[in-house]
């Protein structure tokens, strides 16, 4: 009895501890997101103040303001760019990845393990290796500036679709070839199959790659950053950029958390909605 | 031509269904060759040439831009930090991860959202959060040296000495990445039949020794997949070292002071960009390239050797 009374303490203490040490990191990860709400609410004067102020004296929304309304920032612009880079990206991953991975997954025709190692080795081929090729090609195509440039790479494949592609292929292949067989003897065509039988039975997988593809888009910056060059194209990582090419503006700090706060707001709250498809995302692509 | 295409063309059925293959995952293949085969390849021809970023009069100059990479000692150093900067994240992010997702493998009040609070940086927008930590790196009115200094330590200069510029580049990729390799540790972890940690307790065997014999080789696969995975990241460092930097020293180039901040990445994209040396930032590149492939053929080699896969 006591011993088993002691067994019960010992595993309550240790408990306690982890559980500290976790709020502590927790709190660790968290601060920087707080701190920079903070400061985004502050003035120029206020934010100097020492020991800092976590709760600002008084609230001060003239930094949101101005990044919208001031002729040197126009984030509503941004936000209007990033956001027609992201719905064409994913439509373009819905309509083209899904189709890749279909015919890969279900479909016979030649060189077809080929085709599918060259789509797999694109995986560790980043565009950081490929900047001036990929910069004088645009060139070439005349695409600099555009949203061509920034919207039909994607979603065509290259630049990370391979994951996707990948992935939606284990979910069709997953799936009973009695649907197939069923949909050709009431004599659907393969086109047909694809987008009436086959493509309903994968909208878990279609949720979780449209997140992933979005989070993507959202978040993009060496891309827009090779083939953008004019402030009416850009995206929401350049415009917040921005600030790195004036010096006084680098250290007008609550305009520039307020910035961050701006690029950081969307994406948060499509992961508080949608949390659990983030993480199952991760955990298939860890069962590869 | 193989007796099995020869079987395809055979039947009306069969080829229907070949040329829908063909429109199914043609769209894609293209976009591969044209985006990323064609520039690999136009990369490797770039690299031989003395080319300005306006693209007039190149001139063939053979393996000369190698040689130079080789020679220049502001290479040489990015090199050499993007390597302590690659070793210095395995070194923090891989353990780290592991630990949390062990200490996080059981049941706890509020589990859920102090998983979901680790996790939030790594679906946040690089430039966005690198933005904040310059801001929670400043050396007088940072946050960061306010908190250490609650503990009696020093104020650190972490974004304008040489030697700090590293270990704030390391602390803030692992902060932005460990929440990743939790969550893929813990799938892991979840994967381990639980079978075995009964029959260990049976045995008396302590928990130290359930996680050596146990634990450490039945997660081998998911290890390895992160290490490589983030190792593969880590070499390709770019918006973190140009933003910290950027403006902290006299060309604005994002290298460090000091250069001590330079990274592989970073020094290829101002080459490219900021000066102008198209020729040898494509050299740079396929450097890049080379270094990637190597540690895929690793990856592959070691995944057949090495790693215990759970029967």
């Amino acid at each position: 009895m006591t011993h088993n009374l002691m067994n019960f303490k010992k595993i309550k203490i240790s408990s306690v501890i982890i559980y500290l040490f976790l709020i502590a990191g927790a709190l660790f990860m968290i601060m920087p997101f707080l701190w920079m709400i903070s400061s985004s609410l502050k003035d120029v004067e206020s934010i100097f103040i020492f020991p800092p102020q976590w709760i600002p004296e008084k609230v001060n929304l003239s930094n949101y303001t101005e990044l919208f309304t001031s002729s040197y920032y126009n984030f509503g612009l941004y936000y209007f760019n990033t956001m027609i880079v992201v719905i064409f990206r994913v439509t373009g991953m819905f309509i083209f990845c899904s189709m890749a991975a279909y015919g890969f997954a279900r479909l016979d025709f030649p060189f077809k393990n080929l085709l599918f190692m060259i789509v797999l080795a694109t995986m560790m081929l980043p565009i950081q290796t490929l900047m001036v090729p990929l910069y004088f090609e645009m060139r070439f195509f005349g695409w600099i500036n555009t949203f061509k440039a920034l919207i039909v790479p994607h979603s065509l494949g290259a630049f990370g679709g391979a994951f996707s592609i990948f992935l939606l292929r284990q979910y069709f292949m997953a799936l009973p070839k009695d649907l197939e067989n069923a949909a050709e003897i009431d004599g659907c065509s393969i086109p047909r199959t694809f987008f009436s039988v086959m493509l309903p039975q994968v909208k878990t997988a279609y949720a979780a790659l449209a997140i992933f593809t979005f989070q993507g888009a959202w978040n993009d910056y060496v891309w827009p950053l090779i083939v953008i060059n004019s402030p009416k194209k850009y995206v929401i990582s350049l415009g917040i950029s921005l600030f790195l090419s004036d010096k006084a503006a680098l250290t007008n700090w609550p305009l520039l958390m307020a910035s961050s706060v701006l690029g950081l707001i969307p994406i948060l709250v499509v992961f508080l909605f949608f949390q659990k498809y983030f993480m199952q995302n991760l955990v298939m692509s860890g069962l590869k | 031509m193989s007796a099995k295409t020869l079987s395809i063309l055979a039947s009306p059925r069969k080829r229907t269904e070949m040329m829908w293959g063909f429109i199914f995952v043609g769209p894609v293949i293209l976009g591969i060759l044209i985006f990323m085969g064609f520039p690999t390849l136009y990369g490797f021809f770039i690299s031989t040439f003395k080319w300005t970023i306006i693209g007039k009069h190149p001139e063939f100059i053979g393996l000369k831009n190698y040689v130079r990479m080789f020679t220049d000692p502001d290479f040489l150093k990015a090199v050499k930090n993007t390597f302590v900067y690659v070793g210095g994240v395995l070194l923090f992010s891989v353990p780290l991860s592991l630990l949390l997702a062990i200490l996080f493998n059981r049941k706890m009040p509020f589990g859920e959202v102090l998983k979901i609070i680790y996790y939030l940086p790594v679906i946040t927008m690089m430039v966005a959060v690198s933005m904040v930590w310059r801001w929670v790196l400043s050396t007088e009115y940072g946050i960061l040296n306010y908190v250490i200094g609650f503990f009696g330590a020093e104020t650190i200069p972490w974004l304008n000495d040489p030697k700090w510029a590293m270990p704030a580049l390391i602390i803030m990729s692992v902060w932005k990445g460990v929440g990743f390799n939790m969550v893929l540790f813990i799938a892991g972890l979840k994967n381990i039949s639980p079978m075995y940690y009964e029959a260990a307790d049976i045995d008396g065997a302590s928990p130290f020794r359930q996680f050596i014999s146990i634990t450490l080789p039945l997660l081998s696969p998911t290890t390895l997949f992160i290490f490589l995975t983030t190792m593969m990241n880590s070499f390709q460092i770019f918006a973190q070292a140009k933003i910290l930097f950027a403006g902290a020293t006299s060309e604005a180039s994002g290298a460090g002071p000091d250069n001590a901040a330079n990274t592989i990445v970073v020094y290829l994209y101002n080459n490219a960009f900021k000066w102008g040396h198209a020729g040898y930032a494509a050299a740079q590149g396929v450097f890049l390239f080379v270094i990637l492939i190597i540690i895929t053929r690793i990856q592959l080699s070691l995944q057949k050797r090495w790693v215990h896969y759970d029967a």
